[in-house]
C-alpha cells in the first residue's frame, strides 16, 4: 500500500479508531491490530512475501531467547549466525541471487569456460532491505548483551512488521522501538497534530517535488545520449531533488503516522543539501541505514582507528557495502566507492568531525564561505548521483562524458513545466533553509500562533499537492525497491 | 473541526466541478428501454449525433472511450436495454497504447455494479474506491486536478474557439501530423485492449448481440500522415469472425464534410449516418 494513495488515506483513520477508540484500554490488543495492520498494509502488494516477514520474525524471535539461555560462547555465536544467515540468506536469494549468477557466467566465460546457470525470475519483495537490517539489529544487540531479548511474541512481531516504517524505513534500532511497545501510549493532541504536520508536509516532498522531478530525470537519463551537456546537468539535479523527495518525503510521513500511534522514530534525514562537507552529508543523510553500518560493520572492523591503511580498507568497504544494499548493480558499488573517495581526504586529515551544528545557525544567510562548500557538497552529491541513476557503468560514463562537451553552453530545450519544476524546487530549498533547525521543516513556523494564517498555510499545501502534484499514475517511491 | 469543515467544502467545491465539467456526459443518458441498437466509439462517433434515432438507434459513443469502456456500456446496456446489435468502432488506433492509457475507465464505472464481471477491477473493493471514493473523494482522482485548473484558467481567460471548417484549415499537414504521432506512438498494440475485444465478442455471443464493427471516415491529409499504420482491431476483430465495414477514404475527396483531421463535423456526421443506413441496411 503506498503512503501516497486512496487506499492508505482509508486505511490509516480507520486504524487509528480501531487503535484510539476501540482497543485503548489494552496494549496487547493495541500491538495485535498493529500487527494486523501492517500484514494487512504489506500483505497489499503480495500476500505471499508476508510468509518472509513471518519467518524472520520468528526465528529472531527464537533465537534472541535462546541467547538469553545460553552461556557458552560457541553456542551463542552459532545462534547469532543462524540469525544473520536466515535473515542474509533472504536477502541474497531475492536481491543479489541473479546479479552473483550473471557476473559469475561473465567471468567465466571471459576466461573462455562456458557454464550454463540460468538467472531466475525473482519479485524482489518491497523494503526486504529494511526489515531484515532491523530484524538483525535485535538478534546482535540481544548477542552483544545490549538488549534484553523479549518473549511477547506480538510486541517483537509489532517491532519487526510495523507498518509506518515496514517497506522504507528508518530502520529502527530494537534497543530504541521495541520498549515503545511493552510501554502504555497515551494520545496525546499535540504529537497528533505535529505528526499531521509532518505527513503533510511528506507529502509535498514527494507528490509535488519527487514526482515533479522525476518527470524529468526520467525524461534526461533515458534518452541522454540526446541532450545537450547542460540539459544532463539539469537532469542530474532533478535527480538529487527526486530522490531526495521522494526518500525523506517517504521518512516524514512514516514518522509522522508513527506519532499518531504514540511512537517516536528515529530521524533518518537532516537537511542533507546544506551541509559543508561530504563527512556532514553522511551524517545527514538517510540516517538510520549510516548509523546500522557504522555501529554493526564498521566499529567492529575497527573504524577509524589504527593504520591508514587499515582506515581506508574500513572507509572502502562501508561505503561499497552500502552501495551494494540499495541494489545488485555495478552503478551502485560505484556510486559507494566514489563516495568513499570523497570521504578518505576528511578523514586522512581529520577533518571529518569538522562541520557538526547547523549551518549558519545564528544568522539569516550562510556566509561566503559556508555557501561555496554547501554549493561544492551539493555538486559532489549530485555528480555520485549519476551512478546511482544510471542503468549501467556505460550509460553513466556516457552521462558524465556528455556534460563534459560544448554543449555544456547551450541553453536546453525543456518543456515549460521543467521550469515549473525549477521555481518549485527553489521555493522547497527556501522552506527547508528556514526551517534548518526543527525537526522537519515547518515543524515549528511562527505562524502557527495565530489560527487563520496557520490554517491558510495548510491548505495552500494542499491545494499546491493537488494542482501540481504529478498527475500522471502513483510514481512509486524509489527505496521500496530496496 | 472548522479545519476540517474548510477541507470538506473545499472538497465539496471539487465534486460540483468535476460533476459539471468532466462527469456529464456520463450522467442522465436518455436511454429507452426499448433500443435495440447502440453506436459504441469514441469521439470519431460524435459527429453522427442522433442523427439514426429514428432507425431505433442510439449514438451512445464518448470521445476517447477505449474497449474497456465499451465493454462496461455493453454490460449495462444488456441490462437495461433490449439490445440486439452494436456498431463498435474497429478504427486503426484502437488498440494502440494512447487509446490504454488515455481513456474513460474512472467514469464508465457508472455502469457497474458490485454483481458485474467487470475486466479491470478485480474485486468489490476496487469497484467502491473507482465508482465512490474517486467520484467523491476527487482530490485522490489526479485526473481531476486538468479538469479543475482548466475551470480557474476560464474564469480569467476566455478559451480559444477552435475552429469547425477542416476545408478552410491552414495548417493540415502540420496538424494531421500531430494528432497521427499521438494516436500512433509506438509500434506495439494494447495486449489489455485486445483482450477485452475477446471479452466483449464472448459476450455478445453468449447474449446474441449481433457486432457490426466500422471503421470511420478520415481526411486525406491524415491518411497520408498515418500512413497504412494500424493496431490491428479491424484484424483482431476478423479473427474472431466479425466482419468490419471500412469507411476510411469515403470522403477523401470531402473535406467539406471534416471539422479537422480525424473528425466529422455536422454535415459529414448527416452525410456519415446516410450512408451507414444504406450500407448497413438499418
Amino acid at each position: 500500500m503506498f503512503f501516497n494513495s486512496i487506499d492508505f488515506a482509508i486505511f490509516l483513520p480507520i486504524v487509528f479508531f480501531l487503535y484510539w477508540f476501540v482497543f485503548s484500554k489494552s496494549i496487547k490488543w493495541q500491538n495485535i491490530l498493529i500487527v494486523v495492520a501492517s500484514y494487512v498494509f504489506y500483505g497489499w502488494w503480495d500476500w505471499r512475501f508476508l510468509s518472509l516477514i513471518l519467518f524472520s520474525t520468528i526465528i529472531d524471535y527464537v533465537v534472541g531467547i535462546k541467547l538469553k539461555k545460553e552461556e557458552d560462547h560457541t553456542k551463542r555465536l552459532i545462534l547469532l549466525w543462524i540469525s544473520i544467515g536466515v535473515n542474509i540468506g533472504f536477502l541474497g536469494f531475492f536481491k543479489y541471487y541473479n546479479f552473483f549468477i550473471d557476473n559469475f557466467t561473465t567471468a567465466f566465460s571471459f576466461f573462455g569456460k562456458d557454464i550454463a546457470a540460468n538467472s531466475l525470475n525473482i519479485i524482489l519483495p518491497v523494503g526486504i532491505s529494511f526489515y531484515t537490517f532491523q530484524t538483525l539489529s535485535y538478534s546482535i544487540d540481544v548477542y552483544r548483551k545490549k538488549l534484553e531479548p523479549t518473549h511477547d511474541f506480538i510486541a517483537f512481531s509489532a517491532f519487526v512488521s510495523f507498518f509506518p516504517q515496514l517497506v522504507a524505513g528508518p530502520i529502527e534500532r530494537a534497543t530504541h522501538l521495541l520498549p515503545q511497545f511493552y510501554k502504555k501510549r497515551y494520545f496525546k493532541y499535540h504529537n497528533a497534530v505535529l505528526g499531521l504536520r509532518q505527513i503533510l508536509w511528506g507529502l509535498f516532498k514527494k507528490i509535488v517535488i519527487a514526482d515533479n522531478c522525476a518527470k524529468f530525470s526520467n525524461m534526461i537519463f533515458n534518452n541522454s545520449s540526446e541532450y545537450p551537456g547542460s540539459a544532463l546537468i539539469l537532469g542530474a539535479i532533478f535527480f538529487a531533488f527526486q530522490i531526495y523527495g521522494d526518500f525523506s518525503g517517504y521518512s516524514d510521513i512514516a514518522i509522522g503516522t508513527s506519532r499518531l500511534f504514540g511512537f517516536d522514530l528515529m530521524k533518518n534525514f537532516a537537511y542533507p543539501y546544506f551541509s559543508r562537507d561530504i563527512a556532514e552529508f553522511w551524517r545527514r543523510w538517510h540516517i538510520s541505514l549510516s548509523t546500522w553500518f557504522r555501529d554493526y560493520l564498521y566499529i567492529p572492523l575497527g573504524g577509524s582507528k589504527g593504520s591508514t591503511a587499515r582506515k581506508v580498507r574500513n572507509t572502502f568497504i562501508i561505503f561499497i557495502v552500502s552501495g551494494f544494499w540499495h541494489g545488485a548493480n555495478w552503478t551502485f558499488i560505484a556510486w559507494g566507492a566514489l563516495n568513499a573517495i570523497y570521504f578518505l581526504p576528511l578523514l586522512l586529515m581529520n577533518r571529518n568531525r569538522k562541520n557538526i551544528g547547523t549551518v549558519a545557525e545564528n544568522s539569516l544567510f550562510p556566509s561566503v564561505r559556508e555557501f561555496i562548500s554547501i554549493m561544492i557538497t551539493f555538486s559532489l552529491t549530485t555528480f555520485a548521483w549519476i551512478f546511482f541513476r544510471a542503468t549501467s557503468l556505460n550509460h553513466a560514463l556516457g552521462y558524465i562524458k556528455g556534460i563534459f562537451t560544448k554543449s555544456v553552453i547551450e541553453i536546453p530545450d525543456l518543456p515549460k513545466k521543467a521550469l515549473i519544476t525549477l521555481i518549485l524546487i527553489l521555493l522547497f530549498v527556501m522552506i527547508e533553509w528556514f526551517g534548518r533547525n526543527k525537526e522537519f521543516a515547518i515543524a515549528n513556523m511562527k505562524i502557527y500562533k495565530y489560527r487563520i494564517p496557520k490554517w491558510m498555510f495548510y491548505y495552500s499545501i494542499i491545494i499546491i499537492i493537488y494542482i501540481w502534484g504529478n498527475n500522471s499514475d502513483n510514481i512509486e517511491f524509489i527505496y521500496f525497491q530496496f | 473541526m472548522f479545519f476540517t469543515l474548510g477541507l470538506i467544502l473545499i472538497n465539496v467545491a471539487l465534486i460540483l466541478i468535476v460533476e459539471k465539467y468532466y462527469n456529464k456526459p456520463y450522467n442522465n443518458i436518455p436511454i429507452n428501454d426499448q433500443d435495440e441498437i447502440f453506436i459504441l466509439a469514441d469521439s470519431h462517433g460524435l459527429p453522427l449525433k442522433q442523427n439514426l434515432r429514428e432507425s431505433g438507434i442510439y449514438n451512445f459513443a464518448i470521445g476517447s472511450d477505449s474497449y474497456f469502456d465499451i465493454y462496461r456500456k455493453i454490460v449495462y446496456l444488456i441490462k437495461y436495454t433490449n439490445m440486439n446489435k452494436i456498431i463498435i468502432t474497429a478504427d486503426d488506433h484502437t488498440l494502440s497504447i494512447y487509446r490504454e492509457n488515455s481513456n474513460n475507465i474512472d467514469r464508465s464505472v457508472k455502469f457497474i455494479d458490485y454483481n458485474d464481471n467487470d475486466f479491470l477491477l478485480e474485486n468489490n473493493y476496487s469497484l467502491m474506491k473507482e465508482k465512490y471514493l474517486k467520484r467523491y473523494l476527487p482530490i485522490f482522482n489526479t485526473k481531476t486536478t486538468g479538469i479543475v485548473e482548466g475551470f480557474f484558467r476560464s474564469m480569467f481567460k476566455k478559451p480559444k474557439v477552435r475552429s469547425l471548417d477542416w476545408d478552410s484549415f491552414e495548417n493540415k499537414k502540420k496538424a494531421s501530423k500531430a494528432r497521427a504521432k499521438l494516436q500512433f506512438k509506438g509500434t506495439n498494440s494494447s495486449e489489455r485492449l485486445k483482450s477485452c475485444i475477446k471479452e466483449i465478442v464472448n459476450l455478445c455471443k453468449l447474449q446474441n448481440i449481433k457486432i457490426i464493427a466500422i471503421k470511420y471516415p478520415l481526411s486525406k491529409d491524415y491518411l497520408t500522415e498515418v500512413n497504412g499504420r494500424n493496431f490491428g482491431a479491424d484484424e483482431y476483430f476478423a479473427e474472431l469472425g466479425i466482419k468490419t465495414y471500412d469507411f476510411t477514404k469515403i470522403y477523401i475527396n470531402n473535406d467539406e464534410y471534416f471539422a479537422n483531421q480525424d473528425h466529422l463535423n455536422d454535415l459529414g456526421g448527416k452525410k456519415f449516418a446516410d450512408e451507414l443506413k444504406k450500407r448497413l441496411n438499418l
